[in-house]
């Protein structure tokens, strides 16, 4: 028996088939890195959507003082400009977007709806993200393919990648857009991968949000370079672009250029979209503590709102014309945040619900026993043996790690030997470095395999602890993946048993959703 | 979170984690990749069910919960003592979560005596949670107090001598077992 639950690449797949024989929807068919003209009627919408997010952002904290809700606010004002043109370039039901918790804009823009935004905002049952599960301001809409997976920093790079190799493996045209602040280039798991998108070729853009500080941090102690993404300038099939984030039109011919780039296959992009911040870091941070007035001043100044409204003035849209949206938005928002209030909470009884994931359960042995004579083998070839089996079994199944295949090797201890001989690199291959399991953490299929990383436990426990959870309780889904981390644990075999050298391994499946 | 100790149950769970949804967390004790005593008949398509343990020696005077590796020490050291007239029950958990509360249970019942087996350290280690349910749901059928054995309360030094002080061997499960049975 397989695997008959679509999973969201191949539910994707499918929407694009229907797509594609429409002849819509497909970026290889538009003009590329060609600077967009918006006409009136292009101007317009995109305007409502700015102005739309910002009244939401605007109204968030007021939740928090009314003691409904929306204790994580991180504000998205200064940020507008790329935040459209990322929400603009996602195509609904077919991309995937990683977005991070300041993205409001980019989730509204993407195809949230401001009751979604709101529901979210104060956890309600019917948060399309995770049902009141997942911190406020974590927007998700799965359905659509707007995934939160988690709250670490810059950590869903890693699921960006790997959902990257698994439109790649399927050959489905999707992109996969993941958005972060500047700070979290630092995140090591970053570096993994985006090196590992580079080295794949995968069709990842990533967008990083410069507004000059991690919290409270300056930039100036992330990294020696002005711009981030500098650091990632010897990556041989990256495409690194850089705009005036507060700037929707150049934003947008950034995010064009680099969508041409990936569907080209030639590899991942970075987008690095200079903002300011306008608010403070979140309603947990005091920025006057650490920002002059004339600093604050000048973010205010560069607002991109006031700049677009200008710009949508002076192409074509009348005054009269923009104080329609805006009244349009300010109702279409009072409107949807009555909705919210009045939504269903969840129940404190469905605390147990999607704990543990709903177990593949065979026929054949009931309570795992049996009385079978024969010849006993070793644990090792019963794993190699086993892997083989369900490899036979199920084509959606992909092992990868640290040491996973080389010729005639087959993982540190020989666990997956003959398996890339078998199965092909396309499904048992190395990854790039001992912990980089995780970081194709969402891999290619259904059930992928991973082995690797001796120090599972400490160096890699926020992608370990971190993405699990988010896998199946928070999105309070059963729609989790197959994933079986195997950490070879015990006795050091530094010593003993092994006849290769010896280390640890892990192994993990997982598919994309 | 499952730890096979068998190679028929590495490969029982290993089929049922690839086929599963979501996470499963194998623990792979490497120590017994190539170790006679882990080696098992393997039947066609075995699989074994998350949350099912399994009775590897059954026994009347005293209960050991144990996983990974040391279900070989505890199967060892029964071995011995029932050569001195006791009879010790071997219960291998091979899933933590979700637990096989029922097996548990109905073992301890049986025998009245408890000692929990790991290699994971003693204090704060997961047998202080099979201790505490074992407390809770058989207090009244118990003999003695539920033992644990497992590492000591240190990281574990590379050199062998700093490796056996630190680990728990056949000796140590051994040791614990007639404290359990002489109380």
């Amino acid at each position: 028996m397989s695997l008959d639950t679509p999973t969201l690449v191949r539910a994707a797949i499918n929407a694009l088939a229907a797509e594609q024989a429409a002849g819509t929807g497909d970026h290889a068919t538009m003009p590329m890195a060609q600077p967009r003209k918006p006409g009136k009627e292009d101007l317009a919408g995109m305007y409502r959507l700015m102005h739309l997010g910002r009244v939401l952002d605007d109204k968030a904290p007021n939740y928090l003082k009314q003691a409904i809700g929306w204790s994580y606010h991180a504000p998205s004002a200064g940020h507008d400009g790329i935040q459209l043109a990322l929400g603009l370039s996602f195509r609904p039901g077919l991309d995937y977007l990683f977005p991070y918790y300041r993205d409001m804009t980019t989730c509204l823009a993407a195809g949230l709806t401001p009751e979604e935004i709101i529901l979210n905002g104060i956890s309600k049952k019917t948060d399309a993200a995770s049902g009141g599960r997942h911190m406020s301001n974590h927007f998700a809409k799965p359905a659509i393919g707007i995934q939160n997976v988690s709250s670490l920093t810059g950590n869903h790079t890693q699921h960006a990648a790997g959902l990257g190799r698994a439109v790649k493996h399927y050959q489905s045209r999707a992109i996969v857009y993941c958005s972060q602040g500047e700070s979290s280039l630092s995140e090591g798991y970053c570096y993994e991968a985006i090196v590992g998108a580079d080295k794949e070729r995968l069709p990842v853009v990533f967008v990083v949000q410069d507004n000059g500080y991690g919290i409270s941090v300056p930039k100036r102690d992330q990294a020696a370079n002005e711009f981030l993404c500098d650091n990632f300038k010897g990556l041989p099939n990256l495409r690194i672009l850089k705009c005036d984030g507060l700037d929707v039109l150049d934003s947008l011919a950034a995010m064009d250029e680099a969508i041409a780039h990936v569907a080209s296959g030639a590899g991942p992009a970075m987008v690095y979209a200079t903002c300011v911040r306008i608010g403070s870091h979140s309603n947990s941070d005091k920025h006057e503590w650490y920002r002059d007035e004339a600093e604050l001043a000048a973010a205010k100044a560069a607002d991109p709102l006031p700049r677009f409204r200008a710009h949508c003035l002076a192409n074509g849209l009348t005054e009269a014309e923009l104080k329609a949206i805006e009244t349009a938005n300010a109702a279409e928002y009072d409107a949807a945040s009555t909705r919210a209030i009045q939504a269903p909470d969840p129940e404190g009884a469905s605390i147990h619900d999607f704990v543990l994931p709903e177990p593949w359960v065979g026929e054949r042995y009931p309570d795992g026993l049996h009385q079978e004579k024969g010849t006993p083998i070793s644990f090792i070839t019963a794993l190699n043996q086993t892997l083989k089996e369900e490899f036979r079994h199920n084509p959606d199944t992909f092992i990868w790690g640290q040491d996973m295949a080389n010729k005639e090797k087959g993982g540190i201890f020989n666990v997956s030997k003959g398996m890339q001989q078998e199965f092909g690199e396309g499904r048992v291959f190395n990854a790039p470095s001992p912990r980089t399991s995780s970081s194709a953490r969402r891999t290619a299929s259904p059930v992928s395999t991973t082995r690797s990383g001796s120090w599972w436990r400490a160096p890699s426990s926020p992608t370990t602890s971190g993405p699990p959870p988010s896998r199946s309780w928070r999105p309070a889904t059963s729609t989790g993946g197959p994933m079986a981390s195997s950490v070879p644990t015990s006795r050091s075999a530094w010593h003993r048993g092994a006849t290769s050298a010896a280390a640890s391994t892990t192994r993990r499946t997982s598919k994309p959703g | 979170m499952v730890v096979p100790a068998f190679a028929d149950d590495a490969a029982g769970l290993l089929r049922t984690a690839m086929r599963s949804r979501g996470m499963t967390c194998y623990l792979e004790p490497k120590f017994l990749y190539n170790s006679k005593m882990a080696q098992a008949v393997v039947p066609p398509d075995f699989a074994v069910p998350f949350g099912k343990a399994r009775v590897r020696r059954e026994g009347k005077d005293l209960t050991v919960l144990a996983y990974g590796t040391p279900v070989h020490f505890a199967l060892e050291a029964a071995e011995k003592l029932e050569k001195e007239g006791k009879s010790v029950e071997v219960v291998d958990l091979r899933s933590l979560s979700p637990l096989d509360t029922e097996a548990i249970v109905a073992s301890v019942k049986k025998t009245h005596r408890c000692l929990v087996a790991h290699e994971d350290k003693v204090f704060g280690g997961f047998g202080g949670e099979l201790a505490a349910l074992v407390g809770e749901q058989c207090f009244a059928w118990l003999d003695a107090p539920v033992a644990r054995v497992g590492s000591e309360f240190t990281p574990v030094g590379f050199n062998r001598i700093l490796e056996r002080a630190t680990l728990p061997n056949t000796a140590k499960v051994l040791e614990a077992m007639r404290k359990v049975l002489a109380f």
